[in-house]
């Protein structure tokens, strides 16, 4: 992709009633490399990167405030039209959810939903299939139900799902911890394939994929990005107290 | 082995099996289980005594009245006319319309609460659905003879006793069911369809209709179908406000807002005045096998679709 897409989150806090979830976070994520958010359960990890697509703000009682910034333009700006920019920003979530219809249905139903890529459609379903190594596996039955492939080919699928609206972004929530280790390293491998295409941004509990995945990395702790840095510094000489010793209990 | 225990001194004399259960366990197991075991049976022979009560009584007319005259278009048992079709009519209209307008309002309602309301209106909103189930279907009956016909008169219908008028309250009694069991079917859809399906730029209105309604649509036909249920079987209500006119309503544009007469409201309003044995008497459960066999067929219809639906969910097809 010629583009490179960035993002720039300022000053972001996250309210759900009176739980303040997310503080004053301020962090750029590089372009064409895959940022990973790192750190314990409850510190804020999805709510971080639900921020980023404006999923977020759908659960009960959340508020928002501060900046988010694609490609300088703010996505949580009043003016800011929310499908579009979902539209821009694919999602992976933890475990594959399959709409209920058929597997050409499946990719097919964001281009349709845009009016993209009218005409050919079969055609920019079968390069997504192609993309995510699913197409000679499931070619010969496109018409069947996506709910009838194994769990890891359905998230594949759903990978699949979020690339045909041509995303600038892509986040993955966990996506591969309800995945077998073999399904879970096909994931992985084609994250890395498509980081070249795509700005990518995932959360993860699995240091060890973090490791293995990771350029950037965002250390949050109760709400608060305590480090941040590209991966091998991070991982390496972490600089921060929490981060090292969480690092280490993970680890040691 | 267990060791015996006190029990054994209230021995009833059956020895107890190899397991060490004590006699009294054994009595009590045998006594529940038989217990169970004749209730099932008795629930079984109680229909089946139904359904020979009915037929046993229904089906002479059959002897009695050529099928000719019984498909007439007259009623009127005092001069021998047992024309059922006016009768029938009447029910389908009025149910057909109560239909018409209680899935769509149930239906909305119930996406409304589970997709859109906030949490305080949900609140509110829910308890008050229970408690218009809670409302006698007789209390119904009278605000629609007390405040609809009225209503339905002055907009120029010669009685505010019509079919519609039926529908209406009908309507009402059949939407508490259909509300919450397909808010319910709804609720059960995972929330991760419908982020999946806002995630790729789909609006609200979008995931609702191509993904969170697919998904729950098993839920929404068994909501329906047993709207539609309640809404055949029902008899004083209806009676009251449908203006028990057993007359074949002229077909055209108006056919809503005449009156008619149900299947059941027939059944009620006749069967205190008939002698037993008698040819009316034995028109009357005719009419009411009849509607057991139009209940019967909605809900095998019912299960078979919901059932399909399930099936084809198991073997991943949906």
């Amino acid at each position: 992709m010629a583009e490179q897409s960035t993002l720039q989150i300022t000053g972001w806090n996250v309210w759900y009633g009176g739980f303040h979830a997310l503080r004053n976070i301020t962090a750029s994520i590089p372009a064409s490399q895959i940022t990973a958010i790192v750190g314990p359960s409850g510190c804020g990890k999805s709510t971080l990167l639900r921020s980023l697509n404006r999923l977020v703000e759908l659960e009960e009682g959340a508020r928002v405030q501060g900046e988010v910034l694609l490609n300088g333009q703010n996505i949580y700006a009043p003016e800011a039209d929310v499908t579009e920019i979902r539209t821009r920003i694919g999602l992976l979530a933890q475990k594959p959810f399959p709409l209920p219809m058929s597997i050409f249905d499946n990719v097919a139903y964001g281009p349709r939903l845009h009016g993209l890529h009218r005409g050919h459609l079969a055609d920019v379903v079968e390069q997504r299939l192609r993309q995510v190594h699913l197409w000679d596996e499931v070619k010969d039955r496109l018409k069947r139900p996506a709910a009838r492939l194994s769990v890891g080919q359905q998230q594949r699928l759903c990978l699949a799902r979020a690339l045909a609206v041509d995303p600038d972004l892509l986040l993955a929530d966990e996506s591969t911890s309800a995945l077998d280790p073999h399904s879970a390293r096909a994931v992985e491998d084609l994250l890395e394939e498509l980081k070249n295409e795509y700005t990518i941004v995932i959360v993860t509990h699995n240091l060890g994929q973090a490791e293995r995945l990771a350029d950037y990395v965002l250390f949050l702790w109760l709400g608060e990005l305590i480090e941040v840095g590209p991966a091998e510094r991070v991982f390496g000489q972490p600089t921060h107290d929490l981060t090292r010793s969480y690092l280490e209990r993970r680890f040691g | 082995m267990n060791v015996t225990t006190a029990d054994d001194t209230t021995s009833t004399g059956q020895a107890g099996p190899l397991t060490g259960t004590t006699d009294r366990g054994t009595w009590r197991e045998f006594f529940v289980e038989h217990a169970i075991k004749a209730a099932g049976i008795s629930m079984i022979a109680i229909v089946g005594l139904i359904f020979f009560f009915l037929l046993r009584e229904g089906l002479p007319t059959l002897g009695e009245v050529p099928l000719g005259a019984l498909l007439g278009t007259r009623w009127y048992p005092i001069e021998e006319l047992y024309g059922l079709i006016p009768l029938v009519i009447g029910s389908l209209l009025v149910t057909a319309g109560s239909v018409l307008i209680a899935v769509p309002l149930g239906l909305t309602t119930a996406i409304y609460l589970s997709e859109i309301a906030p949490q305080w209106q949900r609140d509110i909103l829910k308890p008050l659905i229970e408690v218009l189930a809670g409302i006698p279907s007789i209390v119904l009956g009278f605000l629609g003879w007390v405040a609809l016909a009225p209503l339905i008169q002055s907009l120029g219908a010669p009685t505010g006793l019509t079919a519609f008028t039926g529908s209406l309250v009908l309507a009402y009694m059949a939407l508490p069911t259909i509300i919450s069991i397909s808010e319910d079917a709804l609720y059960a859809v995972p929330k991760e369809y419908r982020d999946g399906a806002l995630a790729i730029g789909a609006t609200q209105w979008q995931a609702i209709r191509m993904v969170v309604l697919r998904a729950a649509s098993p839920g929404l036909v068994t909501a329906v179908m047993l709207g539609i249920g309640r809404a055949i079987g029902e008899t004083m209500a209806v009676m009251m406000v449908t203006g028990n006119a057993a007359n074949m309503p002229a077909f055209g544009p108006a056919i809503l807002f005449e009156p008619v007469r149900t299947m059941t409201a027939t059944i009620a309003a006749e069967m205190g005045e008939v002698s037993q044995g008698s040819v009316h008497y034995h028109t009357l459960f005719l009419i009411g096998i009849l509607l057991f066999i139009i209940t019967f067929a909605i809900n095998s219809l019912a299960g078979r679709l919901i059932g399909g639906q399930e099936q084809r969910r198991k073997r991943g097809q949906i």
